[in-house]
């Protein structure tokens, strides 16, 4: 018979293990539960956004391609002899259409209009020799209330020639400027006429849009015309006595 | 031999090889082999850029060269840049999940079309006959063209009005590209983390969209690609005014990425021309 001894000591440290669950209380459960659930919502909606961006790291990782190089050395010089080839091939290729590209540049002397900082430059030989502050298209669209038809206010971009130079140009008021004014637009070309607007010179760009004085010099610098490009009096005599018929005009 | 080591032996030498064909033990052959291939791959990505380009400057409308790695759009006529503008952040969100370039490249290789700017076009509505008559005012007056369209003053001085750019504004591409300009600004801690849970809720309904058998919803018709520019304000403007429905945008080809040579199987390789089946992307 074994006798077992009991250390009083012990005995009222470690009470011996209880197989029941300890009572807890309603709100005990329901906290355990809140948490159970905040954790697992949690957890998904981190899998969730790590899956997402995942799918959008296609975009945002790094590359690298991978190639074959060949088995042994003979086949080496012979991929480097073709190679070779087809690099001296594209090298020229490439020089040739650098070259064709090039000769569509401006030369000499020719103006630049930045639509973006309503600017003006007249350049020669790749140098500004003038630069000036002008009003180009407002970009607005108007609606004529009784046909339609509407135009819109775009200053047009591109390259363009001087086709005409005008002294004390007298303007010939289009539709528009009368479905603007909200009068009636006239029969007779004469009640059109309109002189002293355009300032004192004009360089005809083309298809009704022209580079011309204004009586709205507070204007420049602004978004503000119907297409044409308006230019300060006095930049406007300068560039008029520089710029001949002919010379190309970028608007861009 | 113990097969642990009969293991480890084999890796090594696996190592050995790929180290072979790329690393520093690369013999001068295969040096001039992957330069040469570099060089191709260069030139390939410039000779596509000089045709869309030549093609471009054969007419007489202007261009932009979008320029991801340095961040500038060049507007250039007849194949001459006239202004530049700088981007100062490329993001795939409005967060500013960066974007690689030679991804975007790889997604706008092709010249893409302006179809559309946000605030393009305001309307201007004419005066009535009678009042117009009664106040006198000129058509082209600023005054009365900024009365007309709502646009804000731009200027303090009563009479210097205009129709005023948008700083922060869409740009709709006829490829089913999206830009989307933006202005630094500084978001409060309460904005970020709005932000942050719409984008939550935003992941959580796609991925279950997409469980349930719908890959995005049919409201959500999201463009092929949607890219967010930032750049400051003044920039944004002039961009703006700029830019008008028609003109074509071409991405500059980044350099070509990092190149991997494996080697090949017993079977000689061609040269180039197995190169370029190895990688049909490689431009």
């Amino acid at each position: 018979m074994k006798i077992l001894r009991l250390d009083p000591a012990v005995a009222d440290a470690a009470p011996p293990p209880s197989t029941s669950r300890p009572h807890r209380s309603l709100g005990g459960r329901l906290a355990r539960a809140a948490i159970l659930m905040l954790t697992s919502v949690a957890l998904v909606s981190a899998g969730l956004v790590a899956l997402r961006w995942s799918r959008g790291a296609d975009r945002t990782g790094s590359f690298v391609e991978t190639m074959e190089v060949p088995a042994g050395p003979k086949e080496v010089q012979a991929a480097i002899a073709s190679l070779e080839k087809e690099v001296a091939r594209l090298a020229a290729a490439n020089k040739k259409l650098e070259q064709r590209i090039r000769t569509f540049h401006p030369r000499g002397q020719y103006v630049v209009i930045d639509t973006g900082a309503n600017k003006l430059y007249l350049m020669r030989d790749g140098q500004v020799v003038l630069d000036a502050l002008v009003s180009t298209g407002s970009g607005v669209r108007l609606s004529d209330p009784d046909k339609p038809r509407s135009w819109v206010f775009d200053t047009p971009r591109g390259e363009f020639v001087v086709r005409r130079k005008v002294n004390e140009p007298v303007w010939t008021k289009p539709d528009w400027a009368f479905v603007e004014a909200g009068e009636n637009v006239p029969r007779n070309w004469t009640e059109r006429l309109e002189e002293g607007v355009l300032g004192d010179y004009a360089l005809d760009l083309g298809d009704g849009y022209l580079i011309h004085g204004t009586i709205f010099e507070r204007a420049l610098g602004l978004h503000v015309t119907h297409g044409c490009v308006r230019v300060g009096a006095k930049a406007l005599e300068e560039l008029f006595r520089s710029v001949g018929v002919g010379t190309k005009v970028y608007i861009v | 031999m113990r097969p642990g080591l009969a293991v480890a032996a084999l890796a090594a030498g696996a190592l050995a090889l790929g180290a072979g064909t790329g690393g520093a033990q690369a013999g001068p052959a295969d040096e001039r082999y992957r330069k040469l291939l570099h060089e191709k791959r260069v030139l390939l990505r410039a000779n596509l850029l000089l045709k869309h380009e030549a093609e471009l400057a054969a007419g007489k409308q202007p261009y932009i060269v979008f320029d991801v790695h340095k961040g500038e759009l060049e507007f250039r006529v007849r194949g001459k840049p006239f202004k530049t503008y700088s981007v100062s952040g490329l993001a795939l969100d409005e967060r500013g999940t960066p974007i690689h370039p030679e991804a975007l490249w790889r997604v706008l290789d092709k010249p893409i079309t302006v179809l559309e700017k946000q605030g393009g076009r305001p309307e201007l509505l004419p005066p009535d006959p009678e009042s117009g008559r009664e106040t006198g005012l000129l058509f082209s007056d600023p005054n009365q063209l900024a009365s007309q369209t709502g646009a804000t003053p731009v200027d303090t001085d009563a009479g210097l009005l205009g129709v005023d750019a948008p700083t922060d504004y869409y740009l709709k591409f006829e490829e089913d590209v999206v830009f989307h300009v933006l202005t630094p600004r500084s978001r409060s801690f309460r904005q970020k983390a709005t932000d942050r849970l719409a984008e939550i809720a935003g992941a959580m309904r796609t991925t279950l969209t997409g469980w349930w058998g719908r890959s995005e919803l049919p409201s959500e018709k999201r463009p092929r690609v949607v890219l967010y520019l930032t750049m400051d304000p003044d920039t944004a403007k002039h961009l703006h005014y700029s830019l008008l429905p028609g003109e074509k945008l071409v991405v500059k080809p980044p350099e070509p990425p990092p190149l991997s040579l494996v080697a090949a199987g017993p079977r000689p390789a061609p040269g180039a021309a197995a190169a370029s089946k190895a990688a049909p992307s490689a431009r």
